[in-house]
Formats: C-alpha cells, structure tokens, sequence
C-alpha cells in the first residue's frame, strides 16, 4: 500500500531520530526506543496522507503519536518524557518546505514563497499543538490522580 | 514538611554557598534543555532538603530564589537570603546532564548531601560533556537520513553528512567567540550553503536541494519552537514567548544565510 519512496522515508525517519537521539546525549537504552517512535510518527503521518486529510491532520496525529510514544516509553524506562518526544518528533519537521520558501524567494516566485511558507508554518503549529495536547492531558490526569489519592 | 537542617551550619557564609551551589543545578538544568517547570520543581525540593522555606522564579535566562530559614528568628543566621543568577544561553540538549542533575538532587532530598560532596558533585557533572566523536556521528546521521528522507539520493546523504561535518567545525570555532546567536546562525548557514551550493556546480549530479534540506534539518529551530509552544500552554509563558520569538528569528536568520548562498552559488 506504500510506495518504496515511501518505505525508504520510513526507514530514514528511524535512523535520523536515532541520529538526533545521540546528538541530543540520549542514554544508550533509550536511543531505539526514539528511533521507533520517529518510524511511528512517520507512519501515522503517512496513513492519514492517504486517507487524504491533508498535511495539517497528519502532522497533527503524527505528533499527537509521538506524545503518547513519550509518555508510554517514559513510564518504562523511567525518563523524562521529553527525551523520546524530541527526537521521534524531528521527521515530521518541515525541512523541505521551508527549503522550498527560500528557494522560491530567491527565484522570485511569490506566489511559490507564499504557499511553501504558509505549509511551513501551519505543520509548526499543528506540530506544537499535537505534542502540547497530549503533554497537557497527561499533566492534568496526574494532578486528579494525586488529588483523589489525598481524598 | 521541612526536614531539621542538621547538614548546615548555621552561619551566613555556608548559607550562602548553598544557595550559590542550588543556583549551579538551576543554571545547568537550563542550559541542558530542562523544561521551566521541570527546573523550578527540583529547586523546591532541593532547597527544602536542606531545610529552607523556597520561593523560586524561573524564566529561560534567569533564576530568582528567596530560602526563608525557620531559625532565623532565633539565632544568629539570616532569616532569609535572596540570590538571582543570569543564566547564559543553552549549551544544546544534553540529556544525559540533565538526568545525573535529577539523580543529583533526588540523592539529596533523601539524605541532604553536605556541602563539599555537593560542590564536587556538580562540577563533576559539569564538566561532562558531550564527545566529539558522538556530536559528529549524531549529525552525520541526521543529515544524511533527512537528505533520503526528503528524496534525495544516497551520494546527496552522504555530502550532507561531510557537510555536518563543516556544522561541528564551525559551531566549535566561530561558536566560541559569537555573542548573538541570531548572526552567528546566519553565517554558518551561509558558509554551509556556499559549500553545498559550489559542490552542485561542480558536481552536476548532485542534487543541491536534498542536500541543503539535510543539512536544514541539523541547523533549524523546530525543536525550540515546538518546546516553547509547550511552555506557553504550561503556563510559563513569558519563557514561552522568549522562545518562540528567539526561534523564530532564529529560523529566518537561517533562511537568510541559505538565501544568500543560493544567491552566491546559483
């Protein structure tokens, strides 16, 4: 149901959260655990692509996944939830569009610039929206897990 | 909850260094990449550990803590010390830093280390840091994942990945001596690109946008971005905005710097 381009992506998208996972000091133990949770947001991302939500849905699901990976792999390895969220979240970054902004400024089209850049800004957002969401949720349960455990 | 502060003498000065020594775990905390609350949170506990009634105030470039002392009334130490820190910028996600700094002060809130075993503690901790040998096997990676990733070939992948190399080069010398991370980004970006930009011409098979996108992902500011969103809905949001302002200039900073190589090479 994929394209190899698109298999070849999924593959990246694991090696390269890995590579940002030892750029980032990840302890040892930790690093595949970021590696799958980039190959996992890249799949949701791909997967609502083709249910044809468009770019904005998916990044947002993508991260929306990446959120719960962290907190998931957080619990588990007794870490900062952080440290799987930065590094599986970086495929869904908008490298290529906001390459594409600078390119089309240069050439002088507009129009090109204008669109590259609204995409580059929009995912940004549905980005920080996705990983900020699932971040707010579990802070929130927490505090009504503590409060009914005073109760 | 406040545990009988039999660690501390109760004088001015060891009050002092230990309010010295909690600003050092504040200020690595952030410069590691630690969230607001994150840091606040250990800096209450670490300050109760040893006894003091905390007030802390944490934003991305300075700490403000007030240690009430519950002796102070009585004896001959203070009733409470005030102390702020300006914390220069991050030194880049350190994360491993950032869980010895946790393992540091969780070690203290059980049993309050005395003062020298802390000193020791921390400029061990500080002194650890990330090889050079990971940072660049790190950003080779990165750079040539993303340059295939976006479609790019796997020779594109690999002149991303010598150009990481370039990155590390240049963050290690210009890096010292820049003071303002928006200028210093725009001519790294620009150096990066002019290179890439000089091998497409003489390389026609190159493909130079897969290239530079790898190379864009190591440099751009997303990740900052995303982090200061989530402060914002956190409720740290002066941090927040402070971020998302500095990423963002940040962002057209490298944009300009690659703007400008294309221009240059193009």
């Amino acid at each position: 149901m994929f394209t190899v381009t698109e298999y070849i992506q999924l593959l990246m998208a694991f090696t390269g959260s890995m590579g940002f996972a030892v750029l980032f000091h990840i302890r040892r133990k930790s690093i595949p655990a970021a590696g799958i949770g980039g190959l996992a947001a890249w799949l949701v991302y791909l997967i609502v692509m083709h249910m044809g939500r468009g770019y904005m849905m998916a990044s947002f699901a993508g991260a929306i996944l990446c959120g719960l990976w962290s907190e998931f792999m957080a619990r588990r390895q007794k870490q900062p939830a952080t440290v799987f969220l930065i590094s599986s979240v970086i495929p869904l970054i908008p490298g290529n569009a906001l390459y594409q902004t600078m390119n089309s400024l240069v050439t002088g089209e507009l129009r090109d610039a204008w669109r590259w850049g609204v995409i580059t800004v929009m995912t940004m957002i549905f980005i920080a929206l996705g990983t900020s969401l699932t971040a707010a949720a579990f802070i929130t349960s927490g505090r009504i897990r503590r409060a009914e455990k005073k109760l | 909850m406040i545990i009988e502060s039999s660690q501390l003498t109760p004088d001015y000065a060891s009050r002092e260094r230990l309010m010295e020594r909690i600003l050092d775990i504040g200020e690595l905390m952030l410069q590691s990449g630690a969230e607001i609350n994150r840091v606040e949170d250990t800096l209450h506990r670490l300050s109760r550990a040893y006894g003091a009634v905390p007030d802390v105030y944490v934003i991305v470039f300075s700490i403000v803590i007030t240690l009430r002392f519950p002796d102070g009334q009585t004896g001959p130490a203070p009733a409470s010390i005030t102390q702020t820190r300006r914390v220069s910028d991050q030194d880049g996600i350190d994360f491993i830093k950032l869980d010895e700094l946790n393992d540091l002060s969780r070690r203290c809130c059980r049993r309050p280390l005395p003062l020298e075993e802390l000193e020791a503690e921390i400029s061990r901790i500080r002194d650890d840091r990330v090889r050079l040998w990971r940072l660049s096997l790190g950003n080779a990676v990165g750079a040539f994942s993303f340059s295939v990733f976006f479609g790019g070939s796997a020779l594109d992948g690999l002149a991303a990945a010598l150009f990481s190399f370039l990155i590390i080069l240049l963050q290690k010398s210009l890096g010292r001596y820049s003071t303002n991370r928006i200028l210093y980004t725009m001519i790294v970006s620009a150096i990066v690109g002019t290179g890439i930009g000089l091998l497409c011409r003489a390389v026609p098979f190159f493909s130079r946008p897969m290239i530079m996108i790898g190379d864009i992902m190591l440099l751009n500011p997303g990740i900052t971005m995303i982090n200061a969103v989530r402060e914002m809905m956190v409720g740290n949001t002066i941090s927040g905005e402070i971020r998302f302002i500095e990423s963002f200039t940040w962002a057209l900073a490298l944009a300009a710097g690659f703007m400008l190589a294309i221009h240059l090479t193009a």
